[in-house]
């Protein structure tokens, strides 16, 4: 479990450092340390998916996945603001309610 | 009390904007086809807009005061007195996120490439306190944004030169590509234009203070340019700014029968050339510190009315046998002025005297200037009218536009003023600025004309510089020279005291170094505290100082540099901080022990 714990926390910290790129309009950087965040982000949820059992926190991966599909589209319109917001306050909120579920 | 109504309330008294807005005297830039804001998900409002088709948010439709606290948290707030420039204004989130961090000394200027964006965020937002606050200067294209590059000269100085911040509102780089690239331009020119004046001072600090030490007995016969501007009508006739540029030759003809027709000021060095080909004109001016007497004139008769600071070479002064015209763009000499009851004849300094030149026409009222001679650039085979040039110099080529659309060859130092003038004329709408020159590099805003038609079009009366002088009062009567010969005696007395509080200052430092380990609050530590703030307070508050500053300058330009600098690092900040003040302080005493005693001896003189 401290696997997974561990696991949230470093895909939790990416986040931090990939909006914090954005945010600060460091596009070009944001965008090259973006596909670290994303790639262990799905690792993470994965992780999650195999070493938890899923009906606790069943909703919450839902939602997760929803968020991914929902950054997607900001990715690929282009929208970097959008694109932090949805993974700062959304998926990011969602991995930590997660966290504090197991 | 609507929003528009607030913001409004809030820009009275600060700057010309209430007006321009009242009046409608701004233009549109015509791309937006929608503006609006919405809620974002805190509550606060979001800018969404259609720029040339496309549509942009300026904010989080989350968070947006988050986003711009997270924006700012990229910027260093360790220095003071920095100068923030934000390209865009938004609905002043950034801004106010920068302005939360940012110290009291600091500064931000603003552009905003959009007036509708502008007038949008007045009536949906309450932005008075960010209008309202001192620390900010804000240009709307279309507006004001003429005003931009003298404003932020004055904000940089040596102590801030390299601590100014460049700053860019999210998507505003991607939206208005063109205003960001004019930004940027502004920001440069006025850098390059601040570097050229400090390091123009710097290396004339020395001759500064011998020419205002030879030149202050001349005060008693001068007249000001305030003087001359009640006496000069300048309504009827144009002005002749006659520069030393190749094209004067083919104009000399057509200047001899402008005598009369209009005021000929001759800029310097061309006026041998001009009273060689019987040309006399009407002034002449004249600026450099270190400007060689033959430089000026060969001739030893010279009587035409010279128009010239008191910090201009004093030979010239001595050979010079007419009427002097006193301008000033400093402090000391100022105060001068304001202490007898005469109003200041303040005319803006710059590298040239030929904008200086400009500077003084517009000064005295001019609305037609007629710039001849302002080549700046090389002509076929010279740099200058007739046999006149510079030194040797070292001076990178450049090329800049020329007249006829083409790229002329030119130079760094000419490329400087180019950029200067252009600003001037764009910041003088009300004067009309006709260059009657067939080669060279192009002025922006002004009207190309042949000399003759200029003269022609603009002259509807008669200029007789006799009759002028005969009105032109001196500026000084007795009584005034007595308290004159006081105000310098009191300067004296001035000068005294600073070096006292300079050595006293500087002893302090040590100190303070020497207890650098001990708490800041211990009873030593703010004893010498105090010594140096009351140090500091009593110098740089004496306009006198205004005139040592660039010869302190000129023996400190690392320590200025640094003076704003901190790291996270408080006791090295510490030590390196009273280390560069006490040099300061040691430069000032130097400088006033060079300076003091042939001041002295003059004042006792006059």
């Amino acid at each position: 479990m401290e696997m997974v714990l561990d696991k949230i926390d470093n895909a939790i910290n990416l986040i931090n450092e990939n909006t914090d790129l954005f945010y600060q309009n460091k596009v070009n950087e944001g965008y090259a340390l973006l596909n670290n965040t994303l790639l262990e982000l799905s690792i993470t949820i994965q992780y999650i998916y195999d070493s938890v059992n899923s009906t606790l926190i069943e909703e919450n991966l839902n939602t997760l996945n929803n968020n991914l599909k929902e950054a997607m589209l900001a990715l690929e319109n282009k929208d970097a603001i959008l694109l932090s917001d949805i993974l700062a306050y959304e998926i990011k909120h969602e991995l930590e309610i997660i966290k504090h579920e197991i | 009390m609507s929003f528009y109504d607030i913001n409004i309330e809030s820009l009275a008294g600060r700057n010309e904007m209430a007006l321009i807005l009242r009046e409608k005297g701004y233009s549109l830039c015509n791309k937006l086809s929608k503006i609006e804001s919405i809620e974002a998900r805190d509550h606060n409002k979001a800018i969404i807009l259609n720029y040339n088709d496309n549509e942009y948010r300026l904010n989080s439709v989350y968070r947006p005061i988050e986003e711009a606290k997270r924006w700012a948290d990229q910027f260093d707030f360790n220095n003071i007195n920095v100068v923030f420039n934000l390209f865009g204004l938004g609905n002043g989130f950034f801004a106010e996120a920068l302005l939360n961090n940012m110290n009291e000394e600091d500064s931000l200027v603003i552009y905003e490439p959009c007036t509708e964006i502008f007038l949008h965020v007045l009536e949906h937002y309450d932005i008075s306190k960010l209008l309202s606050d001192e620390r900010v200067y804000l240009y709307i294209e279309g507006m004001n944004e003429d005003k931009m590059y003298r404003e932020l000269s004055s904000l940089i100085s040596i102590a801030n030169l390299g601590l100014q911040t460049q700053c860019v509102h999210p998507n505003y780089n991607l939206i208005f590509e063109h205003s960001h690239l004019n930004f940027y331009k502004i920001l440069k020119d006025a850098f390059s234009s601040v570097r050229i004046n400090i390091n123009t001072e710097v290396i004339l600090s020395k001759e500064i203070l011998k020419n205002i030490t030879n030149n202050i007995q001349y005060l008693q016969d001068s007249s000001s340019i305030s003087d001359l501007k009640k006496v000069i009508d300048t309504e009827k006739v144009p002005a002749i700014m006659v520069a030393a540029g190749p094209s004067v030759e083919e104009n000399i003809e057509e200047l001899k029968k402008a005598k009369n027709k209009a005021v000929i000021f001759a800029v310097d060095r061309i006026l041998d050339y001009l009273l060689d080909h019987d040309v006399i004109p009407d002034f002449v001016l004249t600026i450099d510190p270190r400007k060689k007497i033959e430089h000026f004139s060969r001739r030893s008769n010279i009587s035409i009315p010279l128009i010239t600071y008191l910090d201009a070479n004093h030979l010239i002064y001595k050979n010079h046998s007419g009427k002097k015209i006193i301008c000033t763009y400093e402090n000391f000499v100022k105060e001068m002025y304001e202490e007898l009851g005469k109003e200041p004849p303040i005319v803006s300094a710059t590298g040239s005297v030929a904008v200086t030149a400009f500077n003084a026409c517009v000064c005295l009222g001019f609305k037609q200037i007629i710039l001849v001679g302002q080549d700046l650039a090389y002509g076929t085979d010279k740099t200058h009218a007739g046999n006149l040039s510079d030194a040797p110099m070292e001076i990178k080529d450049e090329y800049v536009m020329g007249v006829k659309g083409e790229m002329v060859r030119s130079r760094y130092d000419w490329k400087e003023f180019i950029l200067i003038f252009n600003h001037l004329i764009a910041e003088n709408k009300d004067v009309e600025v006709i260059d009657a020159k067939s080669n060279g590099a192009k002025l922006e805003g002004t009207i190309l004309m042949p000399l003759s038609e200029a003269v022609n079009n603009y002259s509807h009366g008669r200029f007789d510089i006799n009759d002028v002088c005969n009105k032109l009062d001196k500026t000084f009567n007795q009584e005034d020279y007595m308290k004159l010969k006081e105000f310098f005696e009191d300067n004296l007395l001035v000068l005294e005291k600073i070096k006292k509080k300079a050595k006293e200052a500087s002893i302090a430092c040590s100190q303070l170094i020497r207890h650098v380990n001990e708490s800041i609050g211990s009873k030593k530590n703010k004893l010498n505290l105090n010594k140096l703030e009351k140090a500091n307070k009593y110098i740089y508050k004496q306009t006198i100082y205004s005139i040592l500053d660039h010869a302190v300058l000129a023996r400190t330009t690392t320590q200025m540099q640094d003076m704003n600098k901190f790291s996270k690092d408080v006791e090295n900040d510490s030590i390196k901080t009273y280390e560069n003040a006490k040099d300061i302080y040691n430069a000032i005493i130097n400088v006033i022990d060079d300076f003091y005693p042939e001041f002295k001896k003059a004042v006792e003189a006059l």
